[in-house]
């Protein structure tokens, strides 16, 4: 049942050879036999999932289920997913993976969230993730660290570790996820699954708790390209609610699918083939390229040499906007409070000390000091300028190529503790996705083999606003391929 | 843009002299316990050192922006370039105090109670 397309199952929903109750308690069954151990889930919520489910199952049995919802959405009535824990869900608590917001109710619903429920989803419950957003292997999360399907001794990539796991390990049919530097790409890597980071602005960030704002986009992860096509397709779009939300259509991503990619040209970015790339990654690299040319892609090098700085700059953006995105939490007006306090400068100085886990602590103050006065213009504002020298090099190459392709990690999932006491060591795991969020451009990462039995990502970075092309490549890629149909043993 | 003149024209940051041009910012105790303090958290001493030696690695690790030359370089806030927009000044929301402060620590007749700040 797991091993289902979205399309297959609201195939299979219309036929009434399957009802939603039933999908719910299949998925419901592989959380409570797995997640012990995979650690996932931070909260489920199957009892208002069954009876949203009975609901959908009852509107299909009177044949008021549609095919599309308003605004030309399709539907995607009794399908369950999970939420990264980072939109707000009404009534459904809200963590974001800390401690300062453990017990969280938002008193209203994300425009992702609420899109996805309009359109008839069903959610299982929110996923694990780094606090904050902040982290590239889930370790970072308060609740603990959620474990790589494929290897429990593993991460699974970060931020949005749960979704990953999730979806990887046949815990849902899809999740929906947030990137703000590869936070979807690089999970979805380490898992073997499907991700996409869309254009900024392409998705409302309205009710997703805010970690860098320039930078934050939600997109899906999925099992395959076809099915981010159809959750793209619903979470998508302008909302007046989000002000930097892009005024522009969202096209059909399921019906260019099957296009053509014959004369599609991709560019090979030689920096993102240099030295600390695993020669695994690099090889099955080679090795789908070659499935893209077989389908008449035009390969050809490109440069781009200022991504060497994205790094840099990014640690500079991310944590400054950080810093001034979570001043919000100070123990008033919701959230953790300290106990006593015996002055209101020590209800604010312990709230955020105690609740506040340790990597956040430590971006919040280089974020504060990097918007300090006397060191703004020297690091916010040179980081803004190198963000524009990246854009600059990005809409040179994407002059004569249509996608950018590389890897998505530079390594494949390593051991929990591995590399958590080392912050810089942690940083570089974000070095080929990064430049996608400075610059705003969608980019997707789709299962490109194994090595070591762990999977392998590959990235497909497209101009502003390509996603359907992203996703007709990666669907093309997939139509060839079987990476993204293996699945994990879980063996608990 | 008017707005950042302001910002970097301050010659001296409470943080103590202001040298952006200095390669590598030394990262010491007084620094990381003046930016904490901004930033309103408590930097236990015994993760002092811990805390000087991350920020140390990571201002290391940023601050090889500075030898990139962005003379002339117009920063890059939006990467559409877009510009706010501006909704009708009309009424939304509804007031909906109660259900907000449901999730408030501690409220009272419809205020945030926090400790006595004046005697």
């Amino acid at each position: 049942m797991e091993q289902k397309s979205l399309v297959e199952m609201l195939k299979d929903l219309d036929n009434k050879t399957v009802s939603s109750r039933e999908l719910t308690e299949h998925y419901i069954g592989a959380i409570e036999a797995r997640d012990g151990l995979l650690n996932a889930f931070i909260t489920r919520d199957f009892e208002n999932a069954l009876t949203h489910a009975d609901a959908i199952d009852q509107m299909r049995a009177k044949g008021s289920v549609v095919a599309s919802v308003p605004g030309g959405a399709p539907s995607l009535a009794g399908i369950p997913i999970v939420h990264k824990d980072i939109f707000c869900t009404k009534g459904v608590r809200t963590t974001a993976g800390s401690k300062i917001l453990e017990n969280f109710v938002a008193p209203y619903s994300s425009t992702v969230s609420s899109k996805l429920e309009d359109s008839g989803a069903i959610m299982l419950g929110k996923a694990n993730m780094d606090e904050f957003a902040m982290g590239s292997s889930n370790e970072n999360s308060y609740f603990g660290p959620a474990r790589n399907p494929w290897d429990t001794q593993k991460i699974p990539g970060g931020s949005s570790g749960g979704s990953a796991v999730a979806v990887s390990a046949g815990l849902c049919a899809a999740a929906t996820g947030t990137d703000t530097g590869g936070s979807i790409r690089q999970p979805a890597a380490m898992c073997g699954i499907t991700g996409i980071k869309p254009t900024y602005g392409r998705v409302s960030r309205w009710g997703i708790i805010a970690y860098a704002s320039s930078l934050d986009q939600a997109g899906p992860m999925t099992r395959s390209a076809e099915d981010a096509a159809l959750m793209l397709r619903v979470m998508a779009g302008f909302d007046p609610k989000d002000s930097t939300s892009i005024n522009a259509p969202v096209p059909d991503y399921q019906s260019s699918l099957n296009d053509s990619i014959e004369g599609t040209k991709i560019g090979l970015c030689k920096e993102y083939f240099s030295d600390g790339l695993d020669e695994d990654i690099a090889k099955a690299i080679d090795v789908a390229v070659k499935v893209l040319e077989s389908k008449g892609a035009v390969i050809s090098d490109i440069s781009l040499p200022t991504v060497k700085h994205a790094i840099p700059a990014y640690y500079v953006i991310a944590p400054a906007e950080a810093s001034a995105n979570l001043a919000r939490y100070d123990g008033v007006r919701f959230g953790y409070r300290c106990e006593e306090p015996k002055d209101l400068a020590d209800l604010y100085l312990r709230s955020r000390t105690e609740g506040f886990g340790t990597e956040v602590k430590q971006r919040i103050l280089v974020g504060t000091f990097a918007l300090s006065a006397g060191f703004y213009e020297a690091y916010y504002g040179k980081a803004q300028q190198i963000r524009r020298l990246i854009k600059n090099d990005f809409m040179q190459a994407l002059s004569s190529v249509d996608v950018i392709l590389g890897p998505t990690t530079p390594s494949t999932a390593f051991n929990i503790g591995e590399k958590s006491n080392d912050p810089v060591e942690m940083y570089l795991q974000d070095i080929y996705t990064v430049t996608s969020n400075l610059v705003g451009l969608p980019a997707a990462s789709i299962p490109a083999g194994f090595s070591k039995g762990m999977p392998i990502g590959m990235q497909l970075i497209g101009n502003y606003l390509s996603e359907a092309k992203l996703l007709n490549i990666a669907h093309q890629f997939q139509l060839e391929t079987g990476h993204h149909l293996k699945t994990p043993e879980v063996t608990v | 843009m008017e707005l950042s003149i302001a910002l970097t024209t301050e010659p001296d940051s409470i943080l103590g002299p202001c040298n952006p041009n200095s390669k590598y910012m030394k990262v010491d105790a007084d620094l990381v316990k003046n930016v904490a303090v901004l930033a309103q958290l408590k930097i236990q001493d015994s993760d002092l050192e811990e805390t000087i030696s991350n920020l140390t690695n990571v201002l290391g690790l940023v601050d090889q922006m500075q030898a990139v030359d962005t003379k002339g370089v117009s920063p890059m806030s939006n990467p559409l370039d877009a510009t706010q927009i501006m909704r009708p000044d009309v009424v939304t929301e509804s007031n909906q105090r109660e259900q907000f402060q449901k999730v408030a620590p501690s409220v009272e007749r419809g205020f945030f109670l926090v400790p006595r700040v004046v005697e």
